[in-house]
């Protein structure tokens, strides 16, 4: 039954395919990002409404809630500065991407939760990811992302008997802006990587699933893509 | 495309679900089960074809997955024990348990991956359980499910460049006949069956495995963890010690 969804960083890759997939099964969208350009195109483009604000920013992200009754809230917006190691990383990554990954995700469903609850029906899908399940040399992205996902787990004990789902959605590598924000550069890898919309359907699948389903979590990745192996390195003298 | 599919434990619950959901949409469908009786009525329904075997039984199981050659293997069949604590629990019904669940399910992958090997494609389609996820009331069938998640994992990695895809399927609680043959009696089945609350049915788990085997061929939904709206796991016992 569609109602009205919430999408965080809707202007571009995930959020933008789940604005499109939303609007197109027939929710009624809003779509919150900080880039207003984009974000007003894609909204034009699909009927969604625009939300200009920067989910880090608790007091704006109250403004253009404010008389809004959630139904769905897709937790998308994320970045992941200082993918390069902790050693490489500035402090200003580090603030960056727990800010907005794990902070601004919590402190955005903290504002829609009520709602969900005093009329007994809501949806929470997290985007999560394989670096928050699995090491993937991120220390700094994987550790907010291993947040994400338990955060969703202990959200689904204290939602308990309210009738609100939550899904965590853990895609593995997408084609999206990301390593461009990431990094400053586009990583190419030679596979077929997965599209914004895969992950779209996967977020679909979760928000189509019957009332009584809760698809609390789906991990989806490349086929061409795998995790694991174990490393030996013997230690180097030091010079 | 019209795919090949081998489903195990098919006969009931879930197995069943899957069957029906696949035939539904025009695959030829190998239905495996024990108990061939029931089999045949659920064969009548839906077209499927029925294998009469015990998943146990390796020698037989080589010569049918030589025979079928699936394109998609739903390794379903599998049993429950120690609900009642491990230490009340008989040891062949925990041997049991394990061949079922954890060694038929390694050999039917092994037999089947030279095939879906050399034909370049295969997707295999694991049932693990929230109790390999989170600890509840089973050491025994936690460990056996907790086994199934770590068997896809390492699956991935090792048929990583084979185009093979591994799905683990971890359904909560599921409406089936699981407790009937998991509880010693059929009072302890009755009450344990009694949740209260909507629990998934065989066609929601059927639905998940046919949203991974229909991803396009570039994408793995490597893991689908569903349940009952009205379920959670998790919280803090604290229990003091009574005295001996």
């Amino acid at each position: 039954m569609a109602g009205t969804a919430l999408v965080t960083g809707a202007s571009s890759g995930i959020g933008e395919a789940c604005v499109r997939a939303l609007t197109a099964a027939g929710w009624r969208v809003l779509a919150m990002a900080r880039r207003a350009e984009p974000l007003q195109a894609l909204c034009s483009d699909t009927g969604a409404t625009p939300l200009i604000a920067d989910v880090r920013d608790t007091d704006a992200v109250a403004a253009v809630l404010q008389g809004q009754a959630v139904d769905l809230l897709v937790n998308n917006a994320g970045l992941g500065a200082g993918m390069s190691g902790l050693v490489g990383a500035s402090a200003e990554d580090l603030e960056r991407t727990i800010d907005t990954n794990v902070r601004a995700l919590l402190d955005v469903t903290r504002q829609v939760l009520p709602g969900m609850t005093a009329r007994h029906r809501g949806h929470v899908v997290n985007l999560g990811s394989v670096a928050g399940l699995y090491p993937i040399n991120s220390a700094v992205y994987g550790g907010s992302k291993g947040a994400v996902h338990l955060i969703s787990q202990n959200l689904r004990l204290e939602l308990r008997g309210t009738g609100i789902r939550v899904s965590e959605i853990c895609p593995a590598r997408v084609a999206t802006e990301f390593f461009q924000v990431a990094i400053g550069k586009d990583v190419e890898v030679p596979i077929t990587i997965l599209s914004p919309e895969d992950i779209a359907e996967a977020v679909m699948f979760a928000v189509e699933a019957p009332d009584h389903v809760n698809v609390s979590m789906i991990e989806i990745q490349p086929v061409e893509q795998s995790f694991g192996a174990i490393h030996f390195d013997a230690l180097e003298p030091a010079p | 495309m019209t795919k090949t599919v081998l489903v195990t434990g098919a006969s009931s619950g879930i197995g069943a679900g899957i069957v029906r959901a696949f035939t539904a949409e025009g695959h030829h469908v190998h239905a495996l089960a024990r108990r061939a009786d029931r089999l045949t009525t659920l064969a009548h329904e839906t077209g499927c074809t029925v294998h009469g075997l015990d998943v146990t039984d390796a020698a037989a199981l080589e010569e049918s997955m030589g025979a079928i050659a699936p394109d998609v293997l739903v390794l379903n069949a599998g049993r429950g024990a120690g609900f009642v604590g491990l230490a009340n629990t008989d040891r062949a019904d925990l041997v049991a348990t394990i061949q079922t669940n954890v060694i038929a399910l390694l050999d039917m992958v092994r037999l089947a991956i030279p095939g879906m090997t050399e034909r370049g494609h295969g997707h295999i389609v694991t049932m693990g359980s929230v109790a390999g996820l989170y600890s509840s009331v089973s050491s025994i069938y936690g460990a056996s499910k907790s086994a199934v998640t770590m068997i896809g994992q390492n699956l991935r990695l090792e048929l990583r460049g084979t185009g093979i895809r591994v799905t683990d399927i971890r359904p909560g609680r599921v409406a089936s006949e699981f407790y009937d043959a998991a509880m010693p009696t059929e009072e302890m089945a009755r009450t344990m069956k009694d949740s209260g609350i909507r629990e998934l049915q065989p066609a929601d788990i059927a639905r998940a495995v046919l949203y991974a085997v229909n991803a396009p061929r570039h994408v793995n939904v490597s893991a689908i963890e569903l349940q009952p709206t009205e379920q959670s796991y998790g919280g803090t016992q604290f229990d003091p010690i009574q005295p001996g």
